[in-house]
């Protein structure tokens, strides 16, 4: 089995229309766009919830919907593993019996997802009496002991905030390991989308608006005016100390505010800040506030009418951060690719992960 | 309080075409509900009407076309008495009949409101689990549902309990046959002395559907309990 994801579909109804179409050999893909774009009527489609007037459907070499080969596989029998935005947990059973609701849902698998999921505690409670956190967990837990050919991830952060959003993409992630089962994700917030995808799928009225590797993405003029405002952010994995208010980023130590919160010695952590947050320099700047002054180079720039998003690159093969400014600005810095830049970055605009 | 035998007979015969009338329409009547309340088709306004008929008709009427349909002359009676020699009209399977058609749409209603305040995208949600259609309906809708199911079968049982126009009509009003609790104390008070019988019927018809009232609400608690559930 290939984990190849081919959709092509359309949809015509009044006041709404949908035509998308992408292909991902990726076993993790996120999908972004704004509320209304038709970023959740794509996984409803893929899930049998929604027919599209035409098109085709195939997840791992398997044709869930072929509008001129008339196959439309039932929703029981697509093997995809639904977590709901609105969770859809079954009020009338306990954890355990929402866990096992699927005809089958694997046993041997069980015992596994409920230690990474840290379901045990939970099995007998009733699904009213849960947190946010927990009710998205079983969500989870339930949709992937179906041993499913895709999971599909509708905006699972959304009701939640800080800290149990980063608990959930944790846990996310460790499924992702363990299982190596396709993802689809879709969500409004880039940041939660980059922590388990790489190549992201943009869509806009409808319509796919750019489809690639986030970095790409941000240099995409079709592209920008979608990601502009929450889909553009930087995300820098760096190590840090448990209590310590710095992490290093490609051999550049960034302050902090609030010191580290997470257990561990040397641990990974990744930190968020949005490019208008960063000012560009020619040089390091003397009686500032700022205290964090990165060097890079400039890889290349887009302007989007509204902005300019410069790339700088952090030391010879470091990560990347995007840094918005005016189109005079980048006049006045008069900046070229591959002209060295020091990026100024407030700690209070740093968010951690 | 000493009952008679005619009394205690009345009160068998009711509790048994009750729970008779109850069950036979059980199945087709949570049907029926689950039809109305989950499928647009064609005719189903007219579907509606017609199985909300008995309880906008007067009884009597409905005892009569009943009459005309399972009477040994009518179109099902005949053919019934023609090839097994089975009798309904006037016997106690004709007021159960009759019990079973005023009853119905009591318990079509309730079985449809019920099913209709069930989420349908919680049933959405379990075909993506791979649970095909019917199991949804008997581990999700209908668990969901229970509560109004068995509040529309108490109502249907009520109703037979008071039945007394399609009754009289289609079974009569044969002693220890078809004399059910209403038909006894009409007759009770249409002979001298027997408004003492009457009052005792009176009380034993209250008694009765206090404690089906009573049985489908403890009935009801202790499903929510087992299923884990808060209804």
């Amino acid at each position: 089995m290939t984990d190849t994801t081919e959709v092509d579909v359309a949809i015509d109804r009044p006041g709404f229309s949908l035509k998308v179409a992408f292909r991902t050999d990726e076993s993790t893909l996120g999908i972004f766009g704004p509320s209304g774009a038709g970023k959740s009527t794509i996984l409803a489609i893929i899930a049998g919830l929604v027919r599209p007037d035409r098109g085709v459907v195939r997840i791992g070499g398997r044709t869930l919907f072929d509008s001129d080969r008339k196959i439309d596989v039932p929703m029981h029998q697509r093997r995809v593993g639904m977590v709901f935005q609105d969770l859809r947990l079954f009020p009338h059973l306990t954890v355990s019996g929402n866990l096992r609701y699927g005809p089958n849902a694997r046993r041997d698998d069980q015992a596994d997802l409920i230690e990474i999921l840290q379901l045990g505690p939970l099995l007998q409670r009733t699904v009213a009496g849960l947190s946010g956190g927990e009710q998205q967990r079983v969500a989870i837990g339930r949709a992937l002991l179906i041993r499913p050919d895709i999971v599909l991830l509708d905006e699972p952060t959304g009701s939640l905030d800080g800290r149990l959003r980063a608990e959930i993409l944790d846990y996310l992630g460790r499924i992702h390991r363990a299982t190596g089962r396709p993802m689809i994700q879709v969500s409004h917030r880039v940041g939660d989308l980059l922590e388990l995808a790489e190549e992201l799928l943009v869509i806009d009225h409808g319509r796919v608006v750019g489809h690639g590797r986030y970095g790409d993405l941000l240099q995409d003029s079709k592209t920008l005016p979608t990601l502009r405002g929450r889909g553009i952010v930087n995300r820098l994995r760096g190590r840090s100390r448990r209590g310590a208010t710095t992490v290093d980023v490609a051999g550049t130590t960034i302050e902090l505010v609030t010191p580290v919160k997470a257990p561990g010695e040397g641990l990974e952590i990744m930190i968020e800040f949005d490019p208008a947050d960063v000012a560009l320099a020619r040089d390091h700047v003397l009686g500032t506030s700022i205290c964090n002054q990165i060097e890079g180079t400039v890889v290349r720039w887009t302007d989007d009418g509204a902005g300019v998003f410069v790339e700088v690159r952090l030391g010879a093969l470091g990560p990347s951060l995007v840094a918005e400014i005016g189109p005079e600005s980048l006049d006045a810095l008069d900046i070229g690719e591959g002209s060295r830049i020091v990026c100024l970055l407030k700690r209070q605009a740093i968010r951690i992960s | 309080m000493s009952l008679s035998t005619e009394e205690w007979s009345a009160i068998l015969l009711s509790l048994r075409v009750g729970i008779v009338a109850v069950g036979v329409m059980l199945v087709p009547g949570v049907a029926c509900g689950w039809r109305l309340a989950r499928r647009r088709f064609p005719g189903r306004a007219i579907v509606d009407a017609a199985i909300h008929l008995p309880l906008v008709l007067p009884p009597v009427v409905v005892g009569y076309l009943l009459l005309l349909s399972i009477g040994r002359r009518g179109w099902m009676g005949g053919w019934l008495y023609e090839h097994f020699g089975m009798d309904l009209a006037f016997t106690w399977k004709a007021a159960a009949i009759a019990s079973t058609v005023m009853g119905f749409p009591l318990l079509v209603r309730a079985v449809r409101l019920a099913i209709e305040a069930v989420d349908p995208r919680l049933e959405d949600a379990a075909l993506t689990l791979g649970a095909r259609p019917i199991r949804v309906f008997f581990t999700l809708t209908l668990p969901m549902a229970f509560p109004g199911v068995l509040a529309g079968m108490v109502m249907a049982f009520a109703r037979s309990l008071g039945e007394f126009g399609a009754t009289i009509m289609v079974a009569g009003n044969i002693e220890g046959v078809t004399r059910t609790i209403p038909l006894a104390i009409y007759s009770e008070v249409q002979t001298p002395g027997g408004d003492a019988g009457a009052l005792r019927l009176a009380v034993i018809a209250i008694v009765v559907s206090f404690l089906a009232l009573l049985a489908s609400e403890f009935l009801a608690r202790r499903f929510s309990r087992t299923a884990g559930g808060s209804i």
